[in-house]
């Protein structure tokens, strides 16, 4: 199973415009701006690892989207960006808390 | 930092928001992005632009995902430009491209984009950029210096 | 002391071993032995005061060498702390080359403040920035309303103490561009306006002089209430737009010199002022007209 985490979640700064987000990474010294959905994925995933499918179900729901391949798509391309980015890591186990 | 106005600033340290009561100026709500807001978007942004907006003097990319890669037959390849020789350079962060700008495009090892091994072989440009003298520069110093004066790119491979 | 009280033998004495003038926080060392140059000088700079016993935090120097094109023709060469950032210059651009390099010096060596690429005046101890990119018109604007009951911080540089909130004043010679020249020549015929250098990198350029009042209070310092990232078209009647805070917040922080370098202090520092300012998209071209435009943002804030 493939579990995705935050990378030093705690180290960042995050400005709240309403919905729309300003986000400053200390380790790479990179400013980005996040919209509501994609804050929250990376919320989520300070919180507990998750496999993909989690992240899409929990998101459709807040959201009420329906989770179908699309939406799935566009999380799996976000994780990815943020993973490029050093906001997250995936992890390859069978139970996230192990490692 | 004195902040008279009001701060609502997430402190992810301690998961704290802290709202001020004061008044806020009429911020507005209207959003940067318009509609799309079940899709997740991250814009990273690219600093040292307004540096290279006035002068030919930049700073190198600050990583290897936001340097100037042109497509050519033979793959991605790194746009290599070169501090002018001429001039003294005046700090150890910024560079003087000089009045004409200079580059190549680094052609070895060539890059399959879709192979697992790009990533790797964009650092082995890099480091063939750098033995050259060369350094990589952001997409945005590149659009700011061709609008400015342009650059001369000695390939014959694009 | 300053310059205009200073007999004009003397002051090119010593502009030849290193004339210290105060401009906003800091203090320059100007070195040239280039007498039209110091003409121009003694001219432009007649209103700043002269700081030969101080610490200099910028050395600069403006000598001429025989050109490698011609050499029978004579160029300028601007050196910082004695190393040319930039190709030399015919001698008749010598002080758009001064100019160019003292702005230079500022924007790749001042660390300890957020520097904004903007143009900045202050109205009823508010400071108000236009932040905007080479050819929007910020420096005519920045002309008019200074002589127009604004009080000129600077035309380039939004100084901000990243700490305070507080901006610094670093009013310098405006360089006007091209049309701007004649527009502000015929509105403003009261003021003082170098010669005109024609065929720099920037087409014609002349310099304006500050106002007196404003290189006298360059010592006050304010913090900013409004922002308006401003446009030049022309014969468009004013507009003023508001803008998101995240929007705000990018364009600010991407308009900055040093953003980067500061880290969190920049991100905080930009942060700040979005949430303590108004900010708004300007669309102008009439000057009565954007000034009254302004003057009624201002009372109604």
């Amino acid at each position: 199973m493939m579990y995705w985490h935050t990378e030093h979640f705690h180290t960042l700064l995050i400005e709240d415009w309403g919905d729309e987000y300003t986000v400053f990474q200390p380790d790479s010294g990179k400013t980005h701006f996040f919209n509501q959905i994609s804050i929250q994925i990376l919320i989520f995933l300070s919180q507990h690892p998750a496999t993909i499918e989690q992240i899409c179900t929990v998101l459709a729901k807040q959201f009420q989207q329906n989770p179908d391949k699309e939406f799935t798509q566009n999380i799996e391309k976000i994780l990815h960006h943020f993973e490029t980015l050093g906001l997250v890591k995936k992890r390859n186990q069978g139970n996230p808390h192990d490692g | 930092m004195t902040a008279e106005k009001p701060q609502k600033t997430t402190e992810t340290s301690n998961r704290e928001s802290t709202v001020s009561t004061l008044e806020t100026p009429q911020h507005t709500r209207r959003k940067l992005l318009k509609g799309a807001a079940t899709i997740p978007v991250v814009m990273t942004l690219y600093s040292g632009a307004a540096l290279a907006r006035t002068s030919n003097i930049t700073g190198e990319a600050a990583n290897i995902d936001t340097a100037v890669f042109m497509d050519t037959s033979n793959g991605p390849q790194l746009l290599c430009v070169f501090p002018d020789a001429a001039q003294q350079q005046i700090s150890g962060d910024t560079y003087d491209l000089g009045a004409a700008p200079q580059a190549t495009l680094i052609q070895d090892p060539k890059i399959n984009p879709i192979a697992a091994s790009a990533d790797k072989k964009k650092l082995e440009q890099l480091d063939a950029c750098h033995a050259q003298g060369g350094i990589m520069i952001s997409a945005v110093a590149y659009s700011s210096i061709m609008d400015k004066t342009g650059i001369t790119i000695n390939s014959t491979t694009l | 002391m300053m310059v205009n009280q200073i007999p004009f033998k003397e002051f090119h004495l010593l502009l030849n071993q290193g004339l210290r003038v105060a401009i906003g926080p800091f203090n320059v060392c100007i070195q040239t032995t280039y007498k039209p140059l110091a003409e121009q000088l003694y001219q432009l700079y007649r209103h700043y005061r002269t700081a030969q016993n101080e610490i200099a935090e910028f050395h600069v120097r403006i000598v001429t060498e025989r050109s490698n094109k011609n050499p029978f023709e004579k160029n300028v060469r601007f050196l910082l702390d004695g190393q040319s950032p930039f190709e030399s210059f015919p001698q008749a651009q010598a002080l758009a080359a001064l100019e160019w390099g003292i702005n230079l010096a500022i924007a790749v060596r001042v660390s300890h403040l957020l520097l904004l690429h903007s143009a900045v005046v202050e109205k009823n101890n508010h400071v108000i920035l236009f932040p905007a990119w080479p050819g929007s018109g910020k420096t005519t604007l920045c002309t008019v309303l200074s002589y127009r009951g604004f009080r000129l911080f600077s035309d380039e540089f939004g100084l901000m103490d990243p700490q305070q909130g507080t901006f610094y004043p670093i009013p310098r010679l405006m360089p006007l561009k091209n049309e701007s020249i004649a527009v502000i020549r015929n509105y403003l015929p009261e003021i003082t306006i170098g010669k005109s250098i024609p065929n720099t990198q920037k087409g014609t350029v002349a310099h304006a002089c500050p106002p007196e009042e404003s290189i006298q209070q360059s010592t006050l310092t304010a913090k900013a209430k409004w922002i308006f990232f401003p446009k030049w078209i022309a014969d468009s009647t004013t507009k003023i737009e508001t803008i998101s805070d995240s929007e705000a917040f990018m364009l600010l922080a991407s308009n900055a010199f040093n953003y980067e370098v500061l880290g969190a202090k920049g991100f905080q520092a930009v942060a700040y002022l979005i949430r303590t300012c108004n900010c708004y998209k300007l669309v102008y071209s009439d000057f009565e007209d954007v000034m009254a435009t302004l003057q009624r943002l201002i009372d109604e804030t």
